[in-house]
């Protein structure tokens, strides 16, 4: 018994490791919307500039834009797809990037199963149907509209703990 | 003897329990959530009667309804009643106001898969709405854990009516875009002609007959294709801020908590950690420049 030990700690350690490498692969071919990147263009620059300006510099008035929003989602999925390029990068960004993406789908009805390329240029239609709504912006009183987002975080602060504890189960 | 082969099993046993991942205990921890919750009943005083307090109180009460280790299907249920306030949230103030012309898609350029992919999106949407109102009034029926007065509540407070609701959704119909945009092509086609053979009407110095061609063929196009573009468009209007309020509601959090989670101040930080990996020397001003802002 005593000698099999290290050869079934090694199995053990190994299909760990493979099974893991297998399922992590996460990068996908796309073929991508014809104006979505420049001929020279890098993808991973342009696509996490895009999303850090729609979600982040500019997250306050995203309804605003209804039609920059979808691109975003759209360049969030290739910013992904990117990251996942390295196979041997950090899988922990990997994941928890693809869950955010993965949650995204779902909220929006679309299958976590969907290939990317079809998500991109679902994403990518819509804006470009999107683009041809009117938006009028409107104001709203600067305190109340701080109170809102508060509560939004509120919100996304006890969906993110359950979603937490539904993984760990 | 008897001990060491003990001792090699349980090691064994250890290892293959580790690699199944069952060595983690989970729990929910809501310490944070109810930090929140006082700080924002410090600064906030809401009046009672708006959708600010209502959100609030329900939010409220599904903490208060957690337990530390709730059953898998309460934590579903759960989430359903979270996700069923986006009612209460429509009744927030907007900061924009997206509509769509009556002759939105006429002209517009946009390809056949352009309208297929954006029909299906509009569908999978609509089918979401229907899910996620069909869970919650189900809720209100057959809940444990006392999630069902809580979804009554919320409910109550964006004067639903579930089965209403889930009757106008499943009436909605599927939105075709393509069929639309074919019937529109269609017609203008045939608004071209009649037009035409106003002009020779007109040549022929009959305006009585001239002006009622046109008037007919400007009829067809907008009592043929007017009460779908209208739904058409009443449904990207709709679609538009569920978008809005699902990505407000978490995408930028999510975003900024994944970051963190790798151990960056912020998501911009983990941006300009990935581009510095791949050798790129890009600047906010050059990536404006390159997106042409």
């Amino acid at each position: 018994m005593k000698k099999f030990i290290p050869l079934i700690i090694s199995l053990c350690v190994l299909t760990t490791f493979e099974a893991q490498a297998a399922d992590d692969w996460c990068w996908e071919k796309i073929d991508y919307p014809p104006s979505m990147f420049g001929k020279w263009s890098s993808r991973l620059r342009n696509s996490s500039n895009f999303v850090e300006k729609t979600f982040k510099r500019n997250a306050d008035t995203l309804p605003q834009r209804p039609a920059e929003m979808m691109e975003g989602l759209a360049y969030l999925e290739v910013l992904l797809n990117e990251v996942c390029w390295d196979r041997h990068g950090n899988r922990q960004a990997q994941k928890k990037l693809g869950k955010v993406v993965l949650d995204i789908r779902t909220s929006l009805g679309l299958s976590p199963d969907m290939p990317r390329t079809k998500i991109i240029n679902i994403y990518w239609s819509t804006a470009k149907l999107l683009s041809l709504a009117t938006v009028e912006k409107l104001e709203v009183d600067e305190a109340r509209q701080e109170g809102i987002k508060k509560l939004k975080q509120l919100k996304a602060t006890l969906k993110a703990e359950l979603k937490e504890y539904q993984d760990d189960l | 003897m008897i001990y060491k082969k003990h001792k090699s099993l349980a090691i064994i046993a250890l290892l293959v329990f580790l690699q199944t991942g069952h060595g983690k205990a989970a729990s929910v921890d809501l310490r944070d959530f109810n930090e929140q919750i006082n700080e924002i009943k410090e600064d906030y005083d809401f009046s009672t009667d708006s959708p600010e307090f209502q959100l609030l109180t329900v939010l409220e009460a599904v903490g208060s309804n957690l337990t530390k280790n709730p059953a898998p299907e309460v934590v579903v249920q759960t989430l359903s009643v979270i996700d069923s306030t986006a009612l209460i949230e429509a009744a927030f103030p907007s900061t924009a106001k997206v509509s769509f012309a009556d002759d939105f898609l006429v002209g517009s350029n946009l390809s056949v898969s352009d309208l297929a992919n954006a029909s299906f999106f509009l569908n999978s949407l609509n089918a979401k709405r229907l899910s996620l109102t069909t869970e919650a009034q189900s809720l209100t029926l057959n809940s444990t854990a006392g999630l069902g007065s809580i979804q009554e509540q919320v409910f109550n407070f964006s004067n639903t009516n579930p089965a209403a609701l889930i009757n106008e959704l499943k009436n909605a119909g599927q939105i075709d875009l393509v069929q639309l945009s074919a019937a529109i092509e269609s017609e203008a086609n045939g608004l071209s002609s009649s037009i035409q053979q106003a002009s020779e009407t007109i040549q022929q110095q009959d305006l009585g007959s001239a002006a009622e061609q046109v008037a007919s063929a400007t009829q067809t196009i907008s009592f043929a294709t007017g009460a779908a573009l209208a739904a058409a468009g009443a449904s990207l209007d709709q679609a538009a801020q569920t978008i809005s309020d699902a990505i407000a509601g978490g995408v930028s959090m999510d975003l900024e908590a994944a970051s963190q989670g790798l151990g960056f101040d912020s998501f911009s930080e983990a941006v300009d950690a990935y581009n510095e990996q791949y050798g790129t020397s890009y600047t906010v001003d050059s990536a404006r420049e390159a997106l042409g802002q």
